[in-house]
């Protein structure tokens, strides 16, 4: 017969492993099979797989911490100290033993396949959520010092080093920086543990630098997380150099893969990308403005500081160098509010498609949102990007091309609803706050019906 | 890393005279002291205390293996007392021990220490790895032990 056991013990540095040594060596003298899931200092190993699970007759729990027992739900668990199963690991094996067999019917077996097919989805989701959950604060912490920072010293805070408002501006900028290195660590650290965050936050570095922002560092979140599981299990080296695996050949490698992968595939096509974007957008000018108005909505919001976000907002500041009002400037700045505007409101909508980390975040989104800061709505689009992403581009959309039909202008390049009060910012000023309402509420209304509960 | 590594012969303390539990935690934890592993036997030996106080580290089979995981530890390292008379443990199976490892590890534990810890915790469940460490007489012949059963 086959079984599986975990073995778990408050240090983790003894108990566990005499535990299941103990197993090992009744089970083998009995004439079963065991695999045993040491939960110890150095973190979880011989982990259970599915398989070992479908084949087991039963589990043994030998754990005196609290060991999750969800995914051995409906099979025969026996629990005990970690001690029995050092001092009486044969008696324990023939209780599993004995232990009555649930009958496996067809629906039975149905169901199980079906939950196992929802475990692998909630795996990926899972893994989205751990970056995100991390990168939140960075967000609300940045964004927010962001907008202070404009607050105290005005749009141009930035061209008066050393005070207060500008060191603000700059610690909110550093929080910015690495929010997307943060989100490429922590997907990876989800996956693999520690030795994905070295892969996973330089690749994320290297997508914010080379500008596939946030959308590159999910990539190299993922690509780092499971390449590191793979290094784990194809490079096997003699004993004497195992030792070497943790500290030098998994950080080496794999940090050296996703380099070279981030910059040759990612990155080189970006930037040839992002220069014929650029070409394309200026043939653009003096066409259709409700046309212009939508497709800059459309790439402002679709990913939020990577190289669509970025073209069409360093397009129009270009308009407003002169100080001349703008159109352009006034749609792209619209559309880069209502995003993180429109999650917020969806949030407090239907609060239940959001999980409590999320729900807090978009109470900071509302001022992120008003301050024209497009970030704010990194950690729902990172998430759930198939249902957010759709859904934030329409909102933007539908602002910048109410606002250029309506033929408003900016003479500022940032700012916000907080420039709106100040007198000739803005021209033609009840139809822009008119095109910032309907992006919110649009961008609310279309993501609140397309996300799903969150899953338990 | 291999165990031995974390074991100095100086550390292998063959025919201790002590009587109680307390005095080998005492002789051993100052041990660590003098080859440089922990640098306050007193903090050091409280840690022990508190760990033990969780559950006894009295494993059976004669072998105890009290641990603490302290600020007071500069680095990994074991050190091993066998007693002339064994002593009272508490252990779960009744026996007293006569084979006493006491482990010290830093708060901040690199995993190839920890391994290698944990590698000498499989071993103590053989029968054979004990016996021979009770045959041993002298640290050489522990080490060997050890390392035969190590690979």
């Amino acid at each position: 017969m086959k079984f599986v056991a975990v073995t778990s013990c408050p240090t983790g540095i003894a108990h566990t492993y005499m535990a299941a040594e103990a197993l090992q060596l009744a089970a083998k003298e009995m004439g079963h099979e065991i695999k045993v899931e040491t939960q110890g200092s150095v973190g979880a190993e011989n982990v259970i797989s599915k398989e070992d699970l479908t084949q087991a007759q039963g589990v043994i729990i030998a754990a005196d911490t609290a060991v999750d027992k969800s995914r051995f739900a409906g099979m025969n668990v026996i629990e005990v100290s970690v001690k029995e199963a050092i001092n009486d690991a044969q008696g324990l094996i023939t209780k599993a033993a004995h232990a009555p067999q649930n009958s496996k019917n067809l629906v039975d077996q149905v169901n199980q396949l079906k939950a196992e097919e929802k475990d692998s989805r909630t795996g990926i989701y899972k893994h989205l959520m751990t970056g995100v959950s991390f990168m939140i604060p960075f967000v609300v912490a940045g964004g927010l010092l962001i907008a202070i920072g404009f607050a105290i010293g005005g749009i141009y805070v930035f061209n008066s080093p050393g005070s207060i408002g500008e060191t603000l501006f700059s610690t909110g900028k550093a929080a910015f920086a690495l929010m997307i290195p943060i989100l490429g660590a922590y997907i990876a650290f989800s996956i693999a543990d520690r030795p994905g965050i070295v892969p996973g936050m330089v690749g994320g570095f290297i997508a914010a630098n080379t500008g596939s922002g946030f959308i590159g560092a999910l990539v190299a979140g993922f690509a780092a997380g499971y390449l590191v599981l793979a290094i784990k299990k194809y490079i096997i080296l003699p004993k004497s150099l195992q030792g070497l695996m943790p500290v030098l050949i998994i950080p080496l490698i794999s940090t050296a893969i996703i380099g070279l992968g981030m910059v040759y595939i990612v990155g080189k096509p970006m930037a040839s990308f992002n220069i014929a974007l650029g070409t394309w957008l200026t043939s653009l000018n003096g066409t259709n403005a409700a046309m212009l108005g939508i497709i800059l909505g459309l790439m402002m919001a679709f990913d939020m500081g990577g190289p669509l976000n970025k073209a069409a907002y360093t397009f129009a500041t270009a308009t407003v160098v002169s100080g001349q009002p703008s159109a352009v400037m006034a749609a792209v700045m619209v559309a880069g509010m209502t995003p993180p505007l429109g999650l917020a409101l969806s949030t407090v909508l239907t609060k239940k498609k959001y999980t409590l980390a999320e729900r807090e975040a978009g109470k900071a989104a509302w001022v992120l949102g008003l301050s024209f800061i497009t970030e704010g709505a990194i950690p729902f689009a990172a998430a759930d990007p198939l249902r957010v992403i759709p859904s934030i581009m329409v909102g933007s959309g539908v602002a910048g091309a109410i606002s250029m039909i309506f033929g408003s202008k900016i003479t500022v390049p940032h700012g916000g609803i907080w420039v709106l009060a100040i007198p000739n910012v803005v021209t033609h000023l009840w139809p822009y706050i008119i095109a910032l309402v309907a992006g919110t509420v649009v961008t609310a209304l279309i993501v609140s019906a397309l996300k799903k509960p969150v899953e338990q | 890393m291999r165990i031995t590594e974390l074991l100095a012969n100086e550390s292998i303390l063959l025919n201790s005279k002590a009587q109680k539990k307390e005095e080998v935690w005492e002789i051993l934890a100052n041990n660590l002291k003098e080859i440089g592993a922990v640098s306050d036997v007193a903090k050091y030996l409280e840690d022990v205390a508190a760990r033990e106080r969780k559950g006894t580290t009295g494993v059976g089979f004669g072998v105890a293996i009290p641990h603490a995981k302290s600020e007071a530890v500069i680095r990994p390292a074991l050190v091993m007392a066998r007693l002339e008379e064994p002593v009272d443990v508490q252990s779960l199976d009744g026996s007293q021990a006569d084979l006493f490892f006491l482990i010290a590890a830093p708060l901040q534990g690199e995993d190839i220490h920890l391994r290698a810890l944990s590698k000498l915790a499989r071993m103590l469940m053989h029968g054979s790895f004990l016996e021979s460490l009770r045959a041993a007489k002298t640290p050489e012949e522990i080490k060997e032990a050890i390392e035969v059963n190590e690979s």
